[in-house]
């Protein structure tokens, strides 16, 4: 899983341009599925028939392949590009940031304005130099509407952590792909790598409408409460996958967040139950569709979200993994 | 014929969170079995009674909109000492809930109480505001150790109160937001019994109404009706509000007209409401309403919705009061209105320019 979730923390994929990670995607699930398509927002549909042809139930498993990124909106006559976010980031996390843009893969590092405090930077302080001389000379590899997503290698930093600038959600998609690959399940497995969660889960809430599945599992990143004086989570990096309760957009039904519950519980696997007012996913989106659809989540705690260093335990990976097998292999 | 006070009593004193709402849904399902003609529960939770119209020409449906859910609180995280933070699922305020008694649904009903830092060891600064949610917490009286055994993160926490009776037909308890509506739509049903009605009505118990409008929604999109009334509460007067903000309690049930609802509706509900000597009163919205309705209306290709309100005092407290005559009234005046649609009337929804 390691490898996997490495492999996949290279391609960028900016909200709306998810492009480069979802060719990588299809690389490696295409030899493992039946089917697979994209739609007008696209999302990547594979399917993987049922063990057997008697059963017309679906399961629709979610992991958004998109991140944060940085909008260029001006390139000024010096050829620094001014900046916006697209999706949740802070300004004040991004200086000194490394970054790529997805179009082109030129580089750049992100400055600020002098004499702004940390706590005052706003979008509107911050820059991209990719060491443009002028416009004209800017103009050649950036266009105004690139987007430019963090560009840092993958490290493991001391027992069973990795850490890296996309493990939201590259970890969820890598769980994705391991079920396809080695999960079984009396249940056509649909799996989406939605677009554009960062904005709104715009991805998700059309593949709801186009699968209407009997069931939906929804696989994401959930910032832990486990550094200093962190905002208030019982989320902690290490004690195993996180079974979706509660997040902001969505509350799971008892019935489905007890069904994981079992599947930690058949496997031996550590488990934690995820309660996070503030934590956005793909959930609550497909919930909506149609006449409403079951809809359930696993989350991976994750230190330092929204950084270009995210910090994931690969213990929580594994356990995630184990819940997600016996999950699906006990749909009937 | 069906107790109505008895019913409203039952539905507040049983639990039922936003996302949670199975127990509230039995307790109406018990009660109105025998009033309906099939009872169905969706995949997400919903609780629909459906009582058919007179065989005969194509029947128009309609559907009624009364969430069962209530606000509650969850635990978010077992602190040291074994106290209980909270996050919020839908609105409570939280100047109210300081010294509330509370039910922790764990693996036993736990009684706690919310507490806070007491005021002689606060600031002058602090004691000035209220306390905020993020400083509150559930103490259970118990071991830290015995607390971690009992308790888990995402277990449910709802107010712990018996539901009273007040002068004359007024009651006092929680949930009376939205269960006040459930009772009222129960009410109508039971009307509707002693009526001939050519319309199949899905009286539809909603969920998670707190977090968002979410079973009504995706209930409308269910039954696609031609027409959708939601049931909700609206402010009660009180001292400090306003007349145009807040209705009276005992004055009938509220009819909303605004953008989000169809005009011929309301105008032909004001119609029956005339007409049988119910007292109704008039609430005007700019806007969202924010209540079933909002949703209904946008499902699919747009459904024609209207809005009923109960007058309620003390929304999203402990000791939310009203007035029964305004539930019993929006129940009859509901099935009279049930009892008046044809299909010429639900053909002229779509028809604004030819009067």
């Amino acid at each position: 899983m390691k490898d996997l979730i490495r492999t996949l923390t290279v391609p960028s994929g900016p909200s709306g341009d998810e492009f480069a990670i979802k060719e990588s995607i299809l690389r490696i699930v295409e030899p493992h599925v039946d089917e697979w398509y994209e739609d007008v927002l696209g999302n990547l549909y594979v399917i993987k028939k049922a063990r057997s042809e008697i059963s017309e139930k679906t399961v629709m498993i979610v992991a958004h392949m998109d991140e944060p990124a940085l909008s260029v909106i001006d390139i000024d006559e010096d050829g620094f590009l001014r900046i916006a976010p697209l999706g949740p980031l802070h300004a004040a996390s991004l200086v000194g940031a490394r970054v790529v843009f997805a179009r082109t893969g030129r580089r750049g590092v992100v400055g600020a304005e002098h004499n702004v405090a940390l706590k005052d930077l706003e979008f509107s302080h911050l820059f991209i130099d990719i060491g443009a001389q002028t416009q004209s000379d800017a103009m050649r590899d950036v266009q105004i509407g690139d987007a430019a997503t963090f560009a840092y290698g993958f490290e493991e930093v001391g027992n069973q952590l990795i850490v890296g600038h996309a493990l939201d959600n590259r970890v969820g998609c890598a769980l994705l792909i391991d079920a396809l690959q080695h999960a079984q399940s009396d249940y056509t497995i649909v799996g989406v790598f939605s677009a554009q969660k960062e904005v709104g889960s715009r991805g998700a809430k059309v593949a709801g409408h186009r699968i209407h599945p009997t069931i939906a599992l929804v696989l994401d990143i959930s910032p832990s409460g486990d550094t200093p004086k962190a905002e208030r989570s019982s989320l902690t990096l290490g004690a195993g996958v996180a079974v979706k309760v509660l997040d902001a957009t969505m509350v799971v039904s008892k019935k489905w967040s007890n069904h994981l519950i079992e599947a930690a519980k058949n496997v031996s696997a550590s488990y934690q139950i995820e309660v996070a007012p503030r934590t956005t996913s793909d959930a609550g989106a497909i919930f909506l569709a149609q006449s409403g659809i079951p809809t359930c989540g696993l989350a991976i705690p994750a230190r330092y979200v929204g950084t270009p260093s995210q910090m994931v335990s690969l213990a929580d990976v594994t356990s995630a993994q184990q819940v997600l097998h016996n999950f699906l292999s006990l749909l009937s | 014929m069906l107790d109505g006070k008895q019913l409203l009593i039952r539905l507040t004193e049983t639990a039922g969170g936003s996302g949670d709402e199975s127990n509230v849904a039995d307790v109406l399902a018990a009660a109105t079995k025998s009033l309906v003609d099939q009872i169905e529960f969706d995949t997400v939770g919903n609780l629909a009674l459906i009582a058919h119209g007179e065989s005969g020409e194509p029947q128009p449906r309609i559907m009624l909109a009364a969430h069962i859910d209530e606000i509650t609180l969850m635990v978010a995280k077992i602190e040291v000492g074994g106290f209980l933070r909270v996050a919020q699922v839908g609105g409570f305020d939280p100047r109210t809930l300081l010294g509330q008694e509370v039910m922790v649904h764990a693996k036993k009903s736990l009684i706690g109480i919310i507490g806070s830092k007491p005021p002689h060891l606060s600031s002058q600064e602090e004691r000035k505001k209220a306390i905020p949610l993020y400083d509150l917490f559930v103490d259970l009286g118990m071991t830290e150790e015995r607390v971690r055994e009992l308790v888990s993160v995402g277990d449910r926490i709802t107010i712990h109160r018996q539901t009273m009776h007040l002068l004359g037909n007024r009651m006092s308890g929680k949930a009376m937001d939205n269960r006040a509506s459930v009772t009222a739509m129960a009410i109508c049903l039971d009307e509707l019994k002693k009526l001939r009605h050519r319309a199949d009505v899905y009286a539809v118990g909603t969920i998670q109404e707190e977090i968002g409008s979410k079973g009504a929604q995706t209930a409308a999109f269910r039954y696609m009706p031609d027409i959708a009334i939601a049931i909700d509460v609206c402010h009660g007067e009180t001292p400090g509000v306003s007349t145009d903000l807040a209705k009276k309690l005992g004055g009938g049930p509220v009819l909303t007209l605004g953008p989000r609802i169809h005009p011929k509706l309301f105008y032909a509900i004001r119609e029956v409401a005339q007409q049988q000597n119910i007292p109704l009163q008039i609430e005007v919205s700019q806007g969202p309403t924010w209540t079933d309705a909002d949703p209904m209306q946008i499902v699919q290709l747009g459904i024609p919705t209207a809005l009923l309100s109960i007058p309620l005092r003390y929304m999203h407290t402990s000791v939310e009061t009203l007035d029964f005559s305004d539930v019993r009234l929006t129940g009859v005046l509901l099935a009279r209105f049930i009892a008046q649609i044809d299909a010429a009337f639900v053909e002229g929804l779509t028809c604004y320019l030819e009067n």
